[in-house]
């Protein structure tokens, strides 16, 4: 290694550096050394220990909070996966006009998130809606209602958009995977006599689901993290009904100016990001499938 | 498929063949599927040529009278023109630093072999799983401290800083399938590194420059929540923080807002029709392998 070689690699590496350590690393570092303090910005912080991690797990509006992104996981494993994985099926086995469908179900996935919000929330208005115009107009007037202030169904409306958005980004790394089965297994199992659901169920499924699992983690932190679709669509809901966690630390930390306290929950959100990657990567991801 | 077929009741005529419907089912699906996809999309660019009436009137059809001042409206008056301008502005910054940065990084991770090489790309795609919300507080203290609170620079540092480990990962990965022996043949010719950088390996780097390109304008242009803790005055907005400011409004034009949604995304779905491949390809990299 020559001097010269040496120093250009250092000139070569220092912005990238500078700027990583300095805005990324620091400030992670900083956000868990504050979580450990009580601070609100103005006076010197105070050094409480894990004081605010058990205020955390003591906290109704978080357990609430949290309860609703359990719910975004939920919904977005269900209906988002499911339909990804129904759409790449079909996809699979579609005559003509796969490219097209594929470029048009990826759209939503390019919108920003405040767009595809804001379109829900119109496609939501209780008087001029697309969803409760709808509703009126195939003579089911009576299930009309304001889906976002009523506090029975306005966590599940809020979370759709956020569901239904990446469906599309699903489908193409599934896709993806599925192009990656040879197929030699499919004329094989013709010759079998197997039906189009018993190859899809033996075949396509189990060797997907290395592919799968990277969807369910996507969607698990993914869901965690949720935070714009939500807040631009009711932050935080009639009476903290679609409050989520992300938007929680939000307000502790920029409303209410408790720094200390809004840093552990934005640790937590990580830590159970990680905890939950971790879990499902040991009981569920089996060995690679051998063919 | 059809040898299989033909061979097969040729050896096996008084087989039963299965019933291996293709069928007209799937494409029921998949064309009802990507008209729901459609049909918001369409009734909101509908719909902001509408005034109020006419959407609570005539919510689903093409509208009567085509009000083309609701896009006006929506420049000016909702700013959404100024936050047009902000958007890009940044847009540009973050793209050529990025670009710029990470090449260099990953020209020189990629070649000199070194342990602390290794170390150090390690270091950058442990950035990967780091959240960026979780980093508002401190990058707000620091901005703050800075002096550069509400203003671009409060924007363009964080994203370029965010996207370095994306295109470390991305950029390394490429130029580690750069034959060395056009930089020899640079270096006998005489040039100095940053000329064998720019002349040979930038050149050579396009593809997938375009794809980190490409993501970071997408996570920069459609950014909600940097956006949201780094900006107070309204006039130095993006397009994504304007047009959630535009819902809180005090007298509501929805055509207005609707109007407001679809200028926001114009740009977004221009890139992606342009660029669909490299789009597709940038979003998904890294998820599947092979």
């Amino acid at each position: 290694m020559t001097p010269k070689k040496m120093r250009t690699g250092i000139l070569f590496l220092a912005p990238a550096m500078l700027f990583y350590c300095f805005f990324v690393v620091f400030s992670i570092a900083r956000v868990i050394y504050y979580s450990f303090f009580k601070w609100n910005g103005l006076n010197f912080p105070q050094f409480v220990g894990v004081s605010n991690y058990v205020r955390l797990v003591n906290d109704q509006t978080v357990l609430a909070a949290f309860r609703n992104n359990l719910i975004a996981i939920a919904m977005a494993l269900i209906i988002q996966i499911g339909i990804a994985l129904i759409l790449t099926i079909s996809l699979s086995n579609c005559k003509f006009g796969a490219r097209f469908f594929r470029t048009v179900y990826f759209v939503p996935a390019v919108i920003s998130g405040v767009a595809v919000a804001m379109m829900f929330g119109q496609a939501m208005n209780p008087d001029y809606g697309l969803i409760n115009t709808s509703l009126r107009l195939i003579g089911l007037g009576t299930l009309a209602r304001p889906w976002l202030s009523n506090s029975n169904t306005a966590i599940y409306a809020a979370l759709l958009p956020q569901t239904l958005q990446y469906i599309g980004w699903n489908v193409i790394i599934l896709v993806a995977g599925i192009y990656n089965i040879p197929d030699s297994l499919y004329e094989a199992a013709y010759l079998d006599g197997v039906s189009n659901l018993q190859k899809t169920w033996y075949i396509t499924l189990p060797l997907l689901w290395e592919v799968i699992q990277i969807c369910i983690i996507s969607a698990i932190t993914g869901s965690l993290q949720g935070f714009t679709h939500v807040m631009v669509l009711t932050g935080g809901g009639p009476n903290s009904a679609t409050e989520l966690v992300g938007l929680l630390m939000y307000h502790r930390t920029f409303q209410w100016l408790q720094f200390g306290y809004g840093s552990s929950i934005s640790v937590g959100i990580f830590l159970v990001g990680l905890l939950f990657s971790v879990l499902f990567k040991r009981y569920f991801s089996s060995d690679k499938i051998e063919y | 498929m059809e040898n299989l077929q033909i061979l097969e009741s040729s050896l096996f005529p008084e087989r039963q063949k299965p019933k291996h419907r293709k069928g007209i089912s799937t494409q029921i699906i998949l064309i009802a599927t990507a008209l729901i996809t459609m049909m918001p999309l369409l009734w909101i660019l509908m719909g902001s040529f509408k005034n109020n009436n006419e959407l609570f009137l005539n919510s689903f059809g093409i509208p009567h009278i085509w009000r083309f001042e609701n896009y006006y409206q929506a420049w000016k008056n909702g700013n959404i023109g100024a936050d047009f301008f902000n958007s890009t502005f940044i847009c540009c910054v973050s793209i050529i630093c990025i670009l710029l940065i990470t090449s260099m990084a990953a020209y020189i991770l990629s070649r000199f072999q070194f342990r602390l090489n290794f170390m150090i790309y390690s270091f950058f795609l442990m950035g990967l799983m780091i959240p960026w919300a979780s980093n508002l507080l401190p990058l707000f203290l620091t901005l703050k401290k800075i002096g550069v609170y509400d203003t671009y620079w409060a924007l363009i540092l964080p994203y370029i800083s965010f996207e370095i480990p994306f295109g470390v990962f991305i950029l390394t990965g490429f130029m580690k399938s750069i034959p060395t022996e056009l930089e020899e043949a640079a270096v006998i010719d005489g040039c100095s590194n940053w000329a064998i950088f720019m002349h040979v390996i930038i050149p050579l780097s396009k593809p997938v420059l375009s794809t980190v390109a490409i993501l970071t304008f997408l996570d920069v242009w459609n950014e909600y929540l940097f956006a949201l803790v780094f900006l107070s005055n309204p006039a130095h907005f993006t397009l994504s923080l304007g047009l959630a400011a535009f819902q809180t409004g005090r007298v509501q034009y929805y055509g207005i807002i609707m109007a407001g949604i679809i200028i926001s995304i114009i740009p977004v779905l221009f890139v992606y029709i342009l660029l669909q491949k490299q789009v597709i390809k940038g979003m998904t990299t890294g998820a599947v392998k092979g």
